[in-house]
């Protein structure tokens, strides 16, 4: 699992997650980081769900959020703060499962906006099924 | 990427007669290219016409192309007797797009029974490489038991 962590990008990004304080409220886990790529994965608990007891779709979209500002904050300089300027989600089908892992990449880095990309995936033992897409523009400010 | 069966083996000469006749297409000087089961690419080369103030293809002609190729590749997988409707996009500009021809690309990301969910991408290309412009995700509607002919739900012009 460790190699899937750039441990010196880690380093840098602490005392961000660190202080992302609603992530630890929901158990969120960083599953893989590395220069412009961020997963993130977060185990199923009943506090989660909506009515039909699916992940809730504001977890889902608080998620791809957050996955995408990770993975922007590994293309900003240590002096920056990434910020979300937008995002777009489209759910693929109900987030039914163990666990969800969110996926995001950056498609374009520039000076100041970062265009990222995340796939959210629901997990139930052995399948894996996509649930929601999402692209976020994020601002160093 | 996901691998889908056609549900009409007959698609590609639907798809393709469908995108002979959209005029739009036509007046822009659009090529269907690559078509396959849920995969589409539209490419356009460069004229005057298309540009805005700085000589880059203009935004909307960049948006319009990806939404075009989003459409076919949803359409590709749709049944006989049926039609593709747009029913939203969102699409980021990552580059200026700057080049000799422009190549809009789509596949589906999911195919439901009427509602279809796309990512598309344009690049431009031009001699010594290739920009990525724009990248965006598309719902398409499958209108089954709607023809595709021409003028589809309108009122003929004059028909008091």
């Amino acid at each position: 699992m460790s190699d899937r962590i750039d441990s010196q990008l880690k380093q840098r990004l602490l005392p961000v997650i660190e202080s992302q304080k609603f992530m630890h409220h929901l158990g969120v886990e960083i599953t893989a980081l590395q220069e412009g790529l961020c997963e993130m994965t977060l185990d199923y608990k009943e506090d989660l769900s909506q009515q039909n007891g699916f992940f809730h779709g504001g977890v889902i979209g608080t998620l791809a959020d957050n996955a995408a500002g990770a993975a922007g904050a590994t293309v900003m300089t240590s002096g920056e703060n990434c910020l979300t300027a937008e995002y777009k989600l489209n759910f693929l089908s109900p987030a039914k499962g163990d666990k969800l892992v969110a996926i995001a990449k950056i498609l374009k880095s520039g000076r100041s906006l970062k265009v990222a990309e995340t796939n959210i995936y629901s997990v139930q033992g052995e399948t894996r099924k996509h649930c929601a897409v999402a692209l976020v523009t994020l601002i160093a400010v | 990427m996901t691998v889908f069966q056609p549900q009409n083996s007959n698609f590609e000469h639907v798809v393709r007669d469908s995108f002979s006749r959209q005029p739009f297409m036509e007046l822009i000087g659009a090529r269907l290219d690559v078509l396959k089961p849920g995969v589409c690419e539209i490419v356009v080369d460069r004229q005057r016409g298309l540009t805005q103030q700085h000589g880059f293809f203009h935004g909307g002609l960049v948006s319009s192309l990806a939404d075009s190729a989003a459409g076919y590749a949803a359409f590709s997988l749709y049944p006989e007797n049926s039609t593709v409707l747009t029913v939203d996009f969102k699409v980021n500009f990552l580059n200026p797009s700057e080049g000799e021809r422009l190549r809009a690309r789509s596949e589906v990301i999911r195919a439901g029974k009427k509602i279809f969910h796309l990512k598309g991408d344009v690049f431009a290309e031009k001699e010594g490489g290739v920009v990525h412009c724009l990248t965006g995700m598309f719902t398409m509607m499958c209108m089954l038991g709607k023809s595709d002919a021409p003028n589809l739900g309108r009122e003929t012009v004059g028909s008091a």
